[in-house]
Protein backbone atom coordinates (compact mmCIF):
# COMPACT_ATOMS: atom_id res chain seq x y z
CA UNK A 1 0.00 0.00 0.00
CA UNK A 2 3.04 2.19 0.37
CA UNK A 3 2.99 2.72 -3.41
CA UNK A 4 -0.50 4.25 -3.28
CA UNK A 5 0.50 6.18 -0.23
CA UNK A 6 3.62 7.70 -1.76
CA UNK A 7 1.78 8.38 -5.00
CA UNK A 8 -1.09 10.24 -3.35
CA UNK A 9 1.28 12.36 -1.27
CA UNK A 10 3.60 13.28 -4.15
CA UNK A 11 1.19 13.42 -7.09
CA UNK A 12 2.31 16.79 -8.38
CA UNK A 13 6.03 15.90 -8.13
CA UNK A 14 5.47 12.60 -9.95
CA UNK A 15 3.35 14.33 -12.57
CA UNK A 16 6.02 16.92 -13.28
CA UNK A 17 8.66 14.15 -13.50
CA UNK A 18 6.46 12.42 -16.09
CA UNK A 19 6.08 15.70 -17.99
CA UNK A 20 9.82 16.27 -17.93
CA UNK A 21 10.43 12.75 -19.11
CA UNK A 22 8.01 13.15 -21.98
CA UNK A 23 9.66 16.45 -22.93
CA UNK A 24 13.13 14.82 -22.94
CA UNK A 25 11.78 12.09 -25.17
CA UNK A 26 9.73 14.28 -27.52
CA UNK A 27 12.40 16.91 -28.13
CA UNK A 28 15.22 14.43 -28.60
CA UNK A 29 13.26 12.10 -30.89
CA UNK A 30 12.03 14.94 -33.12
CA UNK A 31 15.56 16.29 -33.55
CA UNK A 32 16.86 12.75 -34.16
CA UNK A 33 14.14 12.06 -36.76
CA UNK A 34 14.90 15.26 -38.66
CA UNK A 35 18.67 14.72 -38.64
CA UNK A 36 18.48 10.95 -39.20
CA UNK A 37 16.11 11.12 -42.16
CA UNK A 38 17.87 14.09 -43.74
CA UNK A 39 21.19 12.24 -43.51
CA UNK A 40 19.73 9.03 -44.92
CA UNK A 41 18.21 10.90 -47.88
CA UNK A 42 21.55 12.52 -48.53
CA UNK A 43 23.53 9.29 -48.51
CA UNK A 44 21.04 7.21 -50.49
CA UNK A 45 21.11 9.64 -53.39
CA UNK A 46 21.99 8.14 -56.75
CA UNK A 47 25.68 7.38 -57.14
CA UNK A 48 26.30 7.17 -53.39
CA UNK A 49 25.41 3.48 -53.02
CA UNK A 50 28.84 2.73 -51.58
CA UNK A 51 28.51 5.43 -48.94
CA UNK A 52 25.06 4.11 -48.02
CA UNK A 53 26.49 0.61 -47.52
CA UNK A 54 29.27 1.98 -45.33
CA UNK A 55 26.81 3.98 -43.23
CA UNK A 56 24.54 0.95 -42.82
CA UNK A 57 27.54 -1.09 -41.62
CA UNK A 58 28.83 1.57 -39.22
CA UNK A 59 25.43 2.49 -37.79
CA UNK A 60 24.64 -1.21 -37.43
CA UNK A 61 27.75 -1.61 -35.31
CA UNK A 62 27.10 1.64 -33.44
CA UNK A 63 23.77 0.23 -32.27
CA UNK A 64 25.69 -1.89 -29.79
CA UNK A 65 27.38 1.05 -28.03
CA UNK A 66 25.84 1.15 -24.51
CA UNK A 67 23.69 4.16 -23.68
CA UNK A 68 25.57 4.90 -20.46
CA UNK A 69 28.78 5.32 -22.47
CA UNK A 70 27.20 7.95 -24.70
CA UNK A 71 25.73 9.77 -21.71
CA UNK A 72 29.10 9.73 -19.95
CA UNK A 73 30.85 11.09 -23.05
CA UNK A 74 28.27 13.87 -23.44
CA UNK A 75 28.78 14.77 -19.81
CA UNK A 76 32.52 15.15 -20.38
CA UNK A 77 32.06 17.49 -23.34
CA UNK A 78 28.85 19.38 -22.51
CA UNK A 79 28.43 19.18 -18.75
CA UNK A 80 25.25 18.53 -16.79
CA UNK A 81 21.62 19.58 -17.08
CA UNK A 82 18.65 18.97 -19.35
CA UNK A 83 20.40 20.15 -22.53
CA UNK A 84 23.28 17.65 -22.29
CA UNK A 85 20.71 14.93 -21.55
CA UNK A 86 18.79 15.84 -24.68
CA UNK A 87 22.00 15.94 -26.73
CA UNK A 88 22.92 12.47 -25.49
CA UNK A 89 19.47 11.13 -26.30
CA UNK A 90 19.59 12.67 -29.79
CA UNK A 91 22.97 11.04 -30.48
CA UNK A 92 21.71 7.74 -29.17
CA UNK A 93 18.47 7.90 -31.21
CA UNK A 94 19.93 9.02 -34.53
CA UNK A 95 21.73 5.74 -35.08
CA UNK A 96 18.74 3.35 -35.30
CA UNK A 97 16.65 5.90 -37.22
CA UNK A 98 19.46 6.46 -39.71
CA UNK A 99 20.05 2.71 -39.98
CA UNK A 100 16.40 1.94 -40.79
CA UNK A 101 15.81 4.90 -43.07
CA UNK A 102 18.97 4.18 -45.05
CA UNK A 103 18.17 0.51 -45.51
CA UNK A 104 14.55 1.37 -46.36
CA UNK A 105 15.47 3.98 -48.95
CA UNK A 106 18.21 1.91 -50.55
CA UNK A 107 16.07 -1.22 -50.80
CA UNK A 108 13.42 0.35 -53.04
CA UNK A 109 13.24 -1.74 -56.22
CA UNK A 110 15.65 -0.29 -58.79
CA UNK A 111 13.25 -1.26 -61.59
CA UNK A 112 10.59 1.06 -60.19
CA UNK A 113 13.07 3.90 -59.87
CA UNK A 114 14.28 3.30 -63.41
CA UNK A 115 10.70 3.28 -64.70
CA UNK A 116 10.13 6.62 -62.98
CA UNK A 117 13.32 8.04 -64.40
CA UNK A 118 12.48 6.76 -67.88
CA UNK A 119 9.08 8.43 -67.69
CA UNK A 120 10.65 11.80 -66.95
CA UNK A 121 10.54 12.12 -63.17
CA UNK A 122 12.99 14.67 -61.82
CA UNK A 123 15.36 13.68 -59.04
CA UNK A 124 13.22 15.20 -56.31
CA UNK A 125 10.06 13.62 -57.76
CA UNK A 126 11.78 10.23 -57.65
CA UNK A 127 12.63 10.84 -54.00
CA UNK A 128 9.29 12.18 -52.79
CA UNK A 129 6.88 10.29 -55.04
CA UNK A 130 8.62 6.93 -55.27
CA UNK A 131 11.44 6.25 -52.84
CA UNK A 132 10.12 7.95 -49.73
CA UNK A 133 6.55 6.59 -49.73
CA UNK A 134 7.81 3.08 -50.49
CA UNK A 135 10.42 3.24 -47.70
CA UNK A 136 8.03 4.88 -45.24
CA UNK A 137 6.87 1.68 -43.48
CA UNK A 138 10.51 0.74 -42.75
CA UNK A 139 11.35 4.29 -41.65
CA UNK A 140 8.37 4.41 -39.26
CA UNK A 141 9.26 0.99 -37.87
CA UNK A 142 12.73 2.34 -37.11
CA UNK A 143 11.32 5.40 -35.36
CA UNK A 144 8.93 3.21 -33.37
CA UNK A 145 11.78 1.03 -32.09
CA UNK A 146 13.89 4.06 -31.32
CA UNK A 147 11.06 5.75 -29.42
CA UNK A 148 10.75 2.93 -26.87
CA UNK A 149 14.52 2.67 -26.48
CA UNK A 150 14.70 6.45 -26.09
CA UNK A 151 12.11 6.49 -23.28
CA UNK A 152 14.02 3.79 -21.41
CA UNK A 153 17.37 5.46 -21.92
CA UNK A 154 15.99 8.81 -20.75
CA UNK A 155 15.84 7.40 -17.19
CA UNK A 156 19.64 7.15 -17.24
CA UNK A 157 19.79 10.82 -18.25
CA UNK A 158 18.92 11.59 -14.61
CA UNK A 159 22.56 10.78 -13.81
CA UNK A 160 23.66 13.97 -15.54
CA UNK A 161 20.79 16.07 -14.26
CA UNK A 162 18.34 15.50 -17.05
CA UNK A 163 15.38 15.10 -14.69
CA UNK A 164 12.35 13.04 -15.56
CA UNK A 165 11.23 9.69 -14.19
CA UNK A 166 14.88 8.67 -13.78
CA UNK A 167 15.01 11.05 -10.80
CA UNK A 168 12.38 8.98 -9.02
CA UNK A 169 14.35 5.79 -9.59
CA UNK A 170 17.56 7.37 -8.24
CA UNK A 171 15.82 8.83 -5.21
CA UNK A 172 14.33 5.42 -4.52
CA UNK A 173 17.73 3.77 -4.87
CA UNK A 174 19.37 6.28 -2.54
CA UNK A 175 16.63 6.08 0.09
CA UNK A 176 16.36 2.34 -0.45
CA UNK A 177 12.61 2.68 -0.98
CA UNK A 178 11.18 0.12 -3.39
CA UNK A 179 7.84 1.90 -3.90
CA UNK A 180 9.51 4.99 -5.38
CA UNK A 181 11.65 2.86 -7.71
CA UNK A 182 8.50 0.98 -8.67
CA UNK A 183 6.53 4.12 -9.51
CA UNK A 184 9.41 5.51 -11.59
CA UNK A 185 9.92 2.29 -13.55
CA UNK A 186 6.22 1.57 -13.92
CA UNK A 187 5.46 5.01 -15.36
CA UNK A 188 8.45 4.75 -17.71
CA UNK A 189 7.19 1.40 -18.99
CA UNK A 190 3.63 2.73 -19.30
CA UNK A 191 4.83 5.73 -21.28
CA UNK A 192 6.85 3.47 -23.56
CA UNK A 193 3.90 1.17 -24.16
CA UNK A 194 1.57 4.08 -24.96
CA UNK A 195 4.04 5.67 -27.37
CA UNK A 196 4.66 2.30 -29.02
CA UNK A 197 0.93 1.74 -29.49
CA UNK A 198 0.62 5.19 -31.03
CA UNK A 199 3.39 4.47 -33.51
CA UNK A 200 1.87 1.06 -34.33
CA UNK A 201 -1.31 2.89 -35.29
CA UNK A 202 0.66 5.43 -37.32
CA UNK A 203 2.54 2.63 -39.08
CA UNK A 204 -0.73 1.06 -40.09
CA UNK A 205 -2.35 4.22 -41.41
CA UNK A 206 0.74 5.45 -43.19
CA UNK A 207 1.61 2.27 -45.14
CA UNK A 208 0.56 2.95 -48.75
CA UNK A 209 -2.69 1.16 -49.52
CA UNK A 210 -1.33 -0.68 -52.52
CA UNK A 211 1.38 -2.39 -50.47
CA UNK A 212 -1.18 -4.13 -48.31
CA UNK A 213 -3.39 -5.07 -51.22
CA UNK A 214 -3.56 -8.82 -51.32
CA UNK A 215 -4.04 -10.57 -54.62
CA UNK A 216 -7.68 -11.38 -55.06
CA UNK B 1 11.83 8.79 -87.67
CA UNK B 2 14.79 8.04 -85.42
CA UNK B 3 18.30 8.11 -86.77
CA UNK B 4 21.36 6.77 -84.98
CA UNK B 5 24.65 8.10 -86.32
CA UNK B 6 27.94 6.38 -85.46
CA UNK B 7 26.85 5.78 -81.89
CA UNK B 8 29.44 4.24 -79.56
CA UNK B 9 29.12 3.49 -75.86
CA UNK B 10 31.82 2.07 -73.62
CA UNK B 11 31.51 0.81 -70.08
CA UNK B 12 35.08 0.91 -68.85
CA UNK B 13 37.01 -1.37 -71.17
CA UNK B 14 33.91 -3.01 -72.58
CA UNK B 15 32.52 -1.58 -75.78
CA UNK B 16 28.78 -2.13 -75.38
CA UNK B 17 27.79 -0.51 -78.67
CA UNK B 18 30.23 0.01 -81.49
CA UNK B 19 29.77 2.66 -84.16
CA UNK B 20 26.08 1.93 -84.66
CA UNK B 21 24.25 3.69 -87.47
CA UNK B 22 20.69 2.96 -88.49
CA UNK B 23 17.34 4.54 -89.28
CA UNK B 24 14.19 3.47 -87.48
CA UNK B 25 11.08 3.99 -89.54
CA UNK B 26 8.17 6.09 -88.34
CA UNK B 27 5.08 4.12 -87.32
CA UNK B 28 6.85 0.76 -87.51
CA UNK B 29 7.98 -1.79 -84.96
CA UNK B 30 11.74 -2.34 -84.97
CA UNK B 31 12.90 -5.36 -83.00
CA UNK B 32 16.37 -5.44 -81.46
CA UNK B 33 17.57 -8.95 -80.83
CA UNK B 34 20.80 -10.67 -79.85
CA UNK B 35 22.44 -12.56 -76.98
CA UNK B 36 22.76 -10.89 -73.57
CA UNK B 37 25.39 -8.19 -73.55
CA UNK B 38 25.05 -7.57 -77.30
CA UNK B 39 24.16 -3.92 -76.70
CA UNK B 40 20.44 -4.02 -77.53
CA UNK B 41 19.23 -2.62 -74.20
CA UNK B 42 22.05 -0.07 -74.11
CA UNK B 43 20.93 1.13 -77.55
CA UNK B 44 17.35 1.46 -76.36
CA UNK B 45 18.32 3.38 -73.25
CA UNK B 46 20.43 5.81 -75.25
CA UNK B 47 17.30 6.91 -77.11
CA UNK B 48 15.72 8.34 -73.93
CA UNK B 49 19.12 9.31 -72.52
CA UNK B 50 19.02 6.93 -69.57
CA UNK B 51 22.47 6.12 -70.93
CA UNK B 52 24.55 8.79 -72.63
CA UNK B 53 26.61 7.66 -75.62
CA UNK B 54 30.34 8.41 -75.74
CA UNK B 55 30.32 9.22 -79.43
CA UNK B 56 27.82 9.82 -82.21
CA UNK B 57 24.43 11.48 -82.44
CA UNK B 58 20.80 10.42 -82.22
CA UNK B 59 18.22 12.38 -84.19
CA UNK B 60 14.46 12.29 -83.73
CA UNK B 61 12.64 13.87 -86.68
CA UNK B 62 15.92 15.44 -87.73
CA UNK B 63 16.59 17.04 -84.35
CA UNK B 64 19.36 15.89 -82.04
CA UNK B 65 18.06 14.57 -78.72
CA UNK B 66 21.12 16.03 -77.02
CA UNK B 67 19.80 19.55 -77.50
CA UNK B 68 16.81 18.69 -75.29
CA UNK B 69 16.43 18.46 -71.52
CA UNK B 70 16.58 14.74 -70.59
CA UNK B 71 13.50 15.05 -68.35
CA UNK B 72 11.41 16.72 -71.08
CA UNK B 73 12.69 14.23 -73.66
CA UNK B 74 11.69 11.26 -71.50
CA UNK B 75 8.20 12.65 -70.93
CA UNK B 76 7.75 12.71 -74.71
CA UNK B 77 8.78 9.05 -75.13
CA UNK B 78 6.81 6.06 -73.81
CA UNK B 79 8.84 3.55 -71.81
CA UNK B 80 7.92 -0.03 -70.92
CA UNK B 81 10.28 -2.38 -69.06
CA UNK B 82 10.33 -6.10 -68.38
CA UNK B 83 9.16 -6.12 -64.78
CA UNK B 84 6.71 -3.38 -65.71
CA UNK B 85 7.91 -1.13 -62.88
CA UNK B 86 4.38 -0.12 -61.91
CA UNK B 87 4.35 1.91 -58.72
CA UNK B 88 2.93 -0.48 -56.11
CA UNK B 89 1.70 2.38 -53.92
CA UNK B 90 -0.35 3.93 -56.72
CA UNK B 91 -3.65 2.60 -58.07
CA UNK B 92 -3.85 1.51 -61.70
CA UNK B 93 -5.53 4.82 -62.50
CA UNK B 94 -2.79 6.86 -60.82
CA UNK B 95 -0.10 4.79 -62.51
CA UNK B 96 -1.53 5.50 -65.94
CA UNK B 97 -2.04 9.16 -65.02
CA UNK B 98 1.63 9.64 -64.03
CA UNK B 99 3.01 11.33 -67.12
CA UNK B 100 -0.12 13.41 -67.85
CA UNK B 101 0.14 14.70 -64.27
CA UNK B 102 3.83 15.49 -64.74
CA UNK B 103 2.74 17.44 -67.81
CA UNK B 104 0.05 19.17 -65.71
CA UNK B 105 -3.00 18.11 -67.70
CA UNK B 106 -6.29 18.99 -66.04
CA UNK B 107 -7.96 16.13 -64.13
CA UNK B 108 -10.96 15.93 -66.44
CA UNK B 109 -8.76 15.33 -69.45
CA UNK B 110 -6.75 12.74 -67.49
CA UNK B 111 -9.92 10.90 -66.51
CA UNK B 112 -11.06 10.67 -70.13
CA UNK B 113 -7.61 9.61 -71.28
CA UNK B 114 -7.24 6.85 -68.66
CA UNK B 115 -10.67 5.42 -69.54
CA UNK B 116 -9.72 5.49 -73.19
CA UNK B 117 -6.43 3.68 -72.51
CA UNK B 118 -7.95 1.01 -70.26
CA UNK B 119 -10.37 0.32 -73.07
CA UNK B 120 -7.53 0.21 -75.61
CA UNK B 121 -5.61 -2.42 -73.63
CA UNK B 122 -8.91 -4.30 -73.09
CA UNK B 123 -9.13 -3.84 -69.33
CA UNK B 124 -12.46 -3.08 -67.69
CA UNK B 125 -12.77 0.51 -66.35
CA UNK B 126 -13.16 -0.94 -62.83
CA UNK B 127 -9.46 -1.86 -62.95
CA UNK B 128 -8.63 1.79 -62.36
CA UNK B 129 -9.23 1.40 -58.64
CA UNK B 130 -7.12 -1.74 -58.23
CA UNK B 131 -3.49 -1.83 -57.14
CA UNK B 132 -0.68 -3.43 -59.15
CA UNK B 133 -0.19 -6.27 -56.66
CA UNK B 134 -3.79 -7.33 -57.23
CA UNK B 135 -3.20 -7.89 -60.95
CA UNK B 136 -1.83 -10.87 -62.87
CA UNK B 137 1.45 -10.50 -64.76
CA UNK B 138 -0.37 -10.08 -68.07
CA UNK B 139 -2.71 -7.46 -66.66
CA UNK B 140 0.22 -5.56 -65.15
CA UNK B 141 1.90 -5.54 -68.53
CA UNK B 142 -1.24 -4.12 -70.15
CA UNK B 143 -1.30 -1.36 -67.54
CA UNK B 144 2.41 -0.77 -68.23
CA UNK B 145 1.63 -0.30 -71.91
CA UNK B 146 -1.30 2.01 -71.13
CA UNK B 147 0.95 4.05 -68.84
CA UNK B 148 3.58 4.41 -71.54
CA UNK B 149 0.93 5.57 -74.02
CA UNK B 150 -0.75 7.99 -71.61
CA UNK B 151 0.60 11.26 -72.99
CA UNK B 152 0.30 9.97 -76.55
CA UNK B 153 4.04 9.90 -77.35
CA UNK B 154 5.17 9.29 -80.93
CA UNK B 155 7.88 6.91 -79.80
CA UNK B 156 7.60 3.88 -77.57
CA UNK B 157 10.62 2.11 -76.09
CA UNK B 158 9.91 -1.43 -74.91
CA UNK B 159 12.59 -3.40 -73.09
CA UNK B 160 11.64 -7.10 -73.11
CA UNK B 161 8.13 -6.21 -72.00
CA UNK B 162 6.75 -9.76 -72.29
CA UNK B 163 9.90 -11.50 -71.05
CA UNK B 164 8.55 -12.49 -67.64
CA UNK B 165 5.15 -13.72 -68.88
CA UNK B 166 4.32 -17.41 -69.41
CA UNK B 167 4.20 -18.58 -73.07
CA UNK B 168 0.40 -18.80 -73.37
CA UNK B 169 -0.26 -15.35 -71.98
CA UNK B 170 2.71 -13.97 -73.88
CA UNK B 171 1.23 -14.96 -77.21
CA UNK B 172 -2.11 -13.44 -76.16
CA UNK B 173 -0.34 -10.22 -75.22
CA UNK B 174 1.57 -10.19 -78.49
CA UNK B 175 -1.70 -10.53 -80.40
CA UNK B 176 -3.36 -7.68 -78.61
CA UNK B 177 -0.18 -5.62 -78.83
CA UNK B 178 -0.25 -5.94 -82.63
CA UNK B 179 -3.92 -5.08 -82.67
CA UNK B 180 -3.25 -2.00 -80.55
CA UNK B 181 -0.37 -0.95 -82.78
CA UNK B 182 -2.72 -1.12 -85.78
CA UNK B 183 -4.74 1.64 -84.13
CA UNK B 184 -1.97 3.74 -82.62
CA UNK B 185 0.74 3.48 -85.32
CA UNK B 186 3.61 4.44 -83.01
CA UNK B 187 7.29 4.25 -83.79
CA UNK B 188 8.25 1.35 -81.55
CA UNK B 189 11.68 0.13 -80.52
CA UNK B 190 11.29 -3.30 -78.97
CA UNK B 191 14.13 -5.27 -77.35
CA UNK B 192 13.74 -9.04 -77.09
CA UNK B 193 15.86 -12.17 -76.83
CA UNK B 194 13.14 -14.35 -78.34
CA UNK B 195 13.56 -14.82 -82.08
CA UNK B 196 9.95 -15.95 -82.48
CA UNK B 197 8.77 -12.76 -80.84
CA UNK B 198 11.04 -10.73 -83.12
CA UNK B 199 9.60 -12.45 -86.20
CA UNK B 200 5.99 -12.24 -85.03
CA UNK B 201 6.01 -8.60 -84.00
CA UNK B 202 8.70 -6.92 -86.06
CA UNK B 203 8.25 -4.84 -89.17
CA UNK B 204 12.03 -4.80 -89.14
CA UNK B 205 14.60 -6.70 -87.10
CA UNK B 206 18.00 -5.42 -86.04
CA UNK B 207 20.26 -8.32 -85.06
CA UNK B 208 23.14 -7.37 -82.78
CA UNK B 209 26.16 -9.23 -81.50
CA UNK B 210 28.94 -7.95 -79.24
CA UNK B 211 28.03 -4.31 -79.82
CA UNK B 212 27.86 -4.59 -83.58
CA UNK B 213 24.86 -4.49 -85.88
CA UNK B 214 24.96 -7.79 -87.79
CA UNK B 215 21.86 -7.57 -89.97
CA UNK B 216 19.00 -5.09 -90.25
CA UNK B 217 16.11 -6.04 -92.47
CA UNK B 218 12.53 -7.19 -92.77
CA UNK B 219 11.80 -10.53 -91.06
CA UNK B 220 11.07 -12.24 -94.35
CA UNK B 221 14.37 -11.13 -95.84
CA UNK B 222 16.30 -12.22 -92.76
CA UNK B 223 14.64 -15.64 -92.79
CA UNK B 224 15.39 -16.14 -96.46
CA UNK B 225 18.85 -14.61 -96.57
CA UNK B 226 20.57 -14.81 -93.22
CA UNK B 227 23.75 -12.82 -93.52
CA UNK B 228 26.10 -15.17 -91.72
CA UNK B 229 26.36 -18.22 -89.46
CA UNK B 230 25.54 -16.17 -86.40
CA UNK B 231 22.18 -15.08 -87.82
CA UNK B 232 21.43 -18.56 -89.14
CA UNK B 233 22.15 -20.02 -85.73
CA UNK B 234 19.98 -17.41 -84.05
CA UNK B 235 17.08 -18.22 -86.39
CA UNK B 236 17.29 -21.95 -85.59
CA UNK B 237 16.96 -25.03 -87.74
CA UNK B 238 13.26 -24.54 -88.48
CA UNK B 239 13.58 -21.21 -90.18
CA UNK B 240 11.55 -22.39 -93.19
CA UNK B 241 8.70 -23.24 -90.89
CA UNK B 242 9.17 -19.88 -89.17
CA UNK B 243 8.62 -18.22 -92.55
CA UNK B 244 5.06 -19.54 -92.36
CA UNK B 245 4.69 -17.83 -89.01
CA UNK B 246 5.20 -14.50 -90.76
CA UNK B 247 1.94 -14.98 -92.59
CA UNK B 248 -0.86 -13.39 -90.61
CA UNK B 249 -4.34 -14.89 -90.60
CA UNK B 250 -5.77 -11.46 -91.45
CA UNK B 251 -4.33 -11.78 -94.97
CA UNK B 252 -6.00 -15.15 -95.52
CA UNK B 253 -9.48 -14.43 -94.24
CA UNK B 254 -12.39 -16.05 -96.03
CA UNK B 255 -15.63 -14.14 -95.63
CA UNK B 256 -17.58 -16.33 -97.96
CA UNK B 257 -17.18 -19.86 -96.62
CA UNK B 258 -19.98 -19.61 -94.05
CA UNK B 259 -23.39 -18.20 -93.32
CA UNK B 260 -24.23 -15.92 -90.41
CA UNK B 261 -27.39 -16.42 -88.41
CA UNK B 262 -28.98 -14.69 -85.43
CA UNK B 263 -28.53 -16.56 -82.13
CA UNK B 264 -31.49 -18.81 -81.39
CA UNK B 265 -32.51 -19.36 -85.01
CA UNK B 266 -34.44 -22.58 -85.54
CA UNK B 267 -31.94 -25.41 -86.32
CA UNK B 268 -34.11 -26.83 -89.11
CA UNK B 269 -34.11 -23.44 -90.78
CA UNK B 270 -30.31 -23.24 -90.50
CA UNK B 271 -30.00 -26.71 -92.01
CA UNK B 272 -32.16 -25.65 -94.95
CA UNK B 273 -30.20 -22.46 -95.49
CA UNK B 274 -26.84 -24.24 -95.40
CA UNK B 275 -28.02 -26.80 -97.94
CA UNK B 276 -29.34 -24.17 -100.29
CA UNK B 277 -26.11 -22.17 -100.06
CA UNK B 278 -24.00 -25.33 -100.27
CA UNK B 279 -22.08 -24.50 -97.07
CA UNK B 280 -21.18 -26.60 -94.03
CA UNK B 281 -20.65 -23.86 -91.47
CA UNK B 282 -23.04 -21.32 -89.93
CA UNK B 283 -21.91 -18.81 -87.33
CA UNK B 284 -24.28 -17.28 -84.79
CA UNK B 285 -23.62 -13.55 -84.48
CA UNK B 286 -25.52 -11.10 -82.27
CA UNK B 287 -26.62 -7.59 -83.23
CA UNK B 288 -23.18 -6.18 -82.27
CA UNK B 289 -21.34 -8.54 -84.56
CA UNK B 290 -20.06 -10.62 -81.63
CA UNK B 291 -19.64 -14.33 -82.33
CA UNK B 292 -21.90 -16.44 -80.10
CA UNK B 293 -21.56 -19.98 -81.45
CA UNK B 294 -21.01 -22.19 -84.47
CA UNK B 295 -23.21 -24.71 -86.28
CA UNK B 296 -21.56 -27.49 -88.23
CA UNK B 297 -23.46 -29.52 -90.79
CA UNK B 298 -22.00 -33.03 -90.57
CA UNK B 299 -22.75 -36.35 -92.24
CA UNK B 300 -24.74 -38.65 -89.95
CA UNK B 301 -26.08 -42.18 -90.44
CA UNK B 302 -28.71 -41.82 -87.74
CA UNK B 303 -30.51 -38.88 -89.33
CA UNK B 304 -33.13 -39.60 -91.96
CA UNK B 305 -31.70 -36.97 -94.30
CA UNK B 306 -28.11 -38.20 -93.74
CA UNK B 307 -26.89 -34.98 -92.09
CA UNK B 308 -27.00 -33.56 -88.58
CA UNK B 309 -26.49 -30.06 -87.29
CA UNK B 310 -24.17 -29.77 -84.28
CA UNK B 311 -23.89 -26.64 -82.15
CA UNK B 312 -20.92 -25.36 -80.17
CA UNK B 313 -21.68 -22.44 -77.84
CA UNK B 314 -18.02 -21.82 -77.06
CA UNK B 315 -16.26 -22.27 -80.37
CA UNK B 316 -12.49 -22.18 -80.65
CA UNK B 317 -11.52 -18.91 -82.37
CA UNK B 318 -8.38 -17.35 -83.80
CA UNK B 319 -7.34 -13.73 -83.72
CA UNK B 320 -6.60 -11.81 -86.90
CA UNK B 321 -3.00 -11.33 -85.89
CA UNK B 322 -2.32 -15.01 -85.22
CA UNK B 323 -0.11 -16.55 -87.83
CA UNK B 324 -0.68 -19.56 -90.05
CA UNK B 325 1.38 -21.88 -87.83
CA UNK B 326 -0.83 -21.07 -84.87
CA UNK B 327 -3.94 -21.66 -86.96
CA UNK B 328 -2.56 -24.96 -88.23
CA UNK B 329 -1.72 -26.26 -84.78
CA UNK B 330 -5.14 -25.23 -83.46
CA UNK B 331 -6.82 -27.08 -86.35
CA UNK B 332 -4.79 -30.20 -85.60
CA UNK B 333 -5.81 -29.94 -81.97
CA UNK B 334 -9.53 -29.40 -82.53
CA UNK B 335 -10.01 -31.47 -85.66
CA UNK B 336 -11.83 -28.58 -87.37
CA UNK B 337 -10.81 -27.59 -90.87
CA UNK B 338 -12.05 -24.05 -90.57
CA UNK B 339 -11.90 -21.72 -87.61
CA UNK B 340 -13.72 -18.43 -87.05
CA UNK B 341 -11.52 -15.36 -86.70
CA UNK B 342 -12.51 -12.59 -84.28
CA UNK B 343 -11.17 -9.29 -82.94
CA UNK B 344 -10.07 -8.90 -79.32
CA UNK B 345 -13.60 -7.78 -78.52
CA UNK B 346 -15.08 -10.93 -80.05
CA UNK B 347 -16.37 -9.47 -83.33
CA UNK B 348 -16.47 -11.93 -86.20
CA UNK B 349 -14.16 -11.07 -89.10
CA UNK B 350 -14.22 -14.24 -91.21
CA UNK B 351 -12.84 -17.76 -91.14
CA UNK B 352 -9.44 -19.31 -91.79
CA UNK B 353 -9.49 -22.57 -93.80
CA UNK B 354 -7.06 -25.47 -93.72
CA UNK B 355 -7.06 -25.59 -97.52
CA UNK B 356 -5.66 -22.05 -97.64
CA UNK B 357 -2.76 -22.95 -95.36
CA UNK B 358 -1.95 -25.93 -97.57
CA UNK B 359 -2.09 -23.72 -100.63
CA UNK B 360 0.48 -21.41 -99.00
CA UNK B 361 2.78 -24.35 -98.22
CA UNK B 362 2.48 -25.55 -101.83
CA UNK B 363 3.29 -22.08 -103.11
CA UNK B 364 6.37 -21.85 -100.88
CA UNK B 365 7.49 -25.27 -102.10
CA UNK B 366 7.11 -24.17 -105.72
CA UNK B 367 9.15 -21.03 -105.00
CA UNK B 368 11.98 -23.11 -103.51
CA UNK B 369 12.10 -25.36 -106.57
CA UNK B 370 12.66 -22.57 -109.02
Amino acid sequence: MSVVNYFSKNTSMIWSALEQHFALFAISIIVAIVIGIALSILITDEGREKLARVVIAISGAALSVPSIAIIALTFIFVGIGATPAIIALVIYSIVPILFNATSGLSSVDQKIIEAGKGMGFTKSQILWKIKFPLALPVIIAGIRNTATINIGTATIAAVIGGGGLGDLIYIGLKLNRGEIIFIGSFLTALLAICVDALFALLEKTITPKGLNAMRS
Amino acid sequence: MIELKNVTKKFGQLEAVHNLSLCLEKGKITMFIGPSGCGKTTTLKMINRLIEPDEGDILVNGESIFTQEPVALRRSIGYVIQDVGLFPHYSVFDNIALVPRLLKWDEKRIQTRVDELLDLVTLNASYGKKYPLQLSGGEQQRVGLARALAADPDILLMDEPFGAIDPINRSKLQDSFLEIQETIQKTIIFVTHDINEAITLGDRIAIMNAGHLVQYDEPNEILQNPKDDFVEHLLGADRNLKALSLEKIRDYLDEDAYLTVAPGTNPEQIKQKLRTANRKLALAVDENGILQGRYNLEPSSTQADGEKLSYDGQPVVMSRNNNLIEALSMMLETGENQLPVVTSKGKLRGVIKLTQIFAKVEAAKAEKNI
